[in-house]
């Protein structure tokens, strides 16, 4: 399993890809924002799940999402943001994210939600 | 002019809850709030010579003007190693992201429990001074909580244009 992990903290992506590495990813590849993440994407090939955050420099994660779909690649991809109000969320899920994780957060949720947009194919 | 009795209320409650949040999950940290008259901010405002941090987002919407995060140097890389497991020894590139996305968490949850206040929230930026050396350019009213982390003291302060 092998997933794209956007954001531009390297802090947060250094918890981020621990939290993964623990769980059943074998493979994270880190980006700082929307930009690096379409280099690094390519043709999508060999990945699994897109992780970004929204609030990014240069392509933020909402634009990142729109490029990826128009592209028209149907990896799952979540956003790991601050922003829940009603009218961003609305905005995600019409841009294509399939769910959602809010900051903060720790190792349970980070698990809960990756258990259901990819799910440990050993528990399959 | 001063914030109305309500407002206030909303803005301290959604900013204690949150950076309490944000300290417990993120920092694995329980905050111990500091009460305004207390003679530990008085000795740190009479001896404030240690060097300090701070995070400043902007918040414009129905509330405009800047939500920031005050703290020692030390309490920097203190909470760097509790968030990502190592031991800076000076303020580098991770400290500084570590207390700009602490920032950016804390921001996200006030906002978050402020919703009918229809709030944006600018990027992190970090800067090399502390709360006290802070200065607004326009009239701002601005509202402080302090809360002690380890042996250091950490100041979020909400200051609204009037």
């Amino acid at each position: 399993m092998k997933v794209l992990l956007v954001d531009d903290s390297g802090v947060m992506r250094k918890i981020i890809a621990r939290g993964l590495n623990s769980l059943w990813i074998e493979e994270v590849v880190e980006a700082g924002d929307g930009i690096e993440a379409l280099e690094k994407f390519g043709d999508g090939e060999g990945f699994n799940l897109v992780l970004t955050d929204w609030n990014m420099p240069r392509m933020n994660g909402l634009e990142l999402v729109q490029a990826l779909r128009a592209a028209g690649h149907r990896i799952p991809i979540m956003m790991i943001t601050t922003e829940t109000e009603k009218d961003q969320v609305l905005k995600a899920i019409q841009a294509g994210v399939n769910d959602y994780l809010v900051k903060p957060f720790d190792q349970d949720m980070l698990t809960m939600k990756l258990e259901r947009v990819l799910p440990n194919p050993q528990s399959a | 002019m001063l914030l109305c009795v309500e407002t206030r209320s909303i803005i301290v409650d959604a900013l204690d809850e949150s950076i309490r949040e944000v300290f417990s999950m993120m920092v694995g940290s329980e905050l111990q709030k500091l009460p305004l008259d207390s003679p530990v901010l008085r000795n740190r405002k009479a001896n404030n010579a240690s060097r300090e941090m701070t995070v400043v987002l902007g918040l414009s919407g129905e509330l405009d003007g800047s939500l920031s995060l005050s703290m020692p140097e030390s309490a920097a890389l203190l909470l760097t190693k509790c968030m990502i497991d190592i031991d800076p020894l000076e303020v580098d590139q991770e400290v500084v992201d570590a207390v700009g996305e602490l920032g950016n968490m804390v921001v996200g949850g006030a906002k978050r429990r402020m919703v009918d206040f229809k709030l944006t929230m600018s990027l992190p930026s970090v800067i090399r001074a502390g709360i006290d050396q802070i200065r607004f350019c326009s009239k701002t009213t601005t509202v402080k909580l302090s809360y002690r982390f380890d042996e250091h003291i950490i100041t979020a302060m909400i200051a609204l244009r009037i």
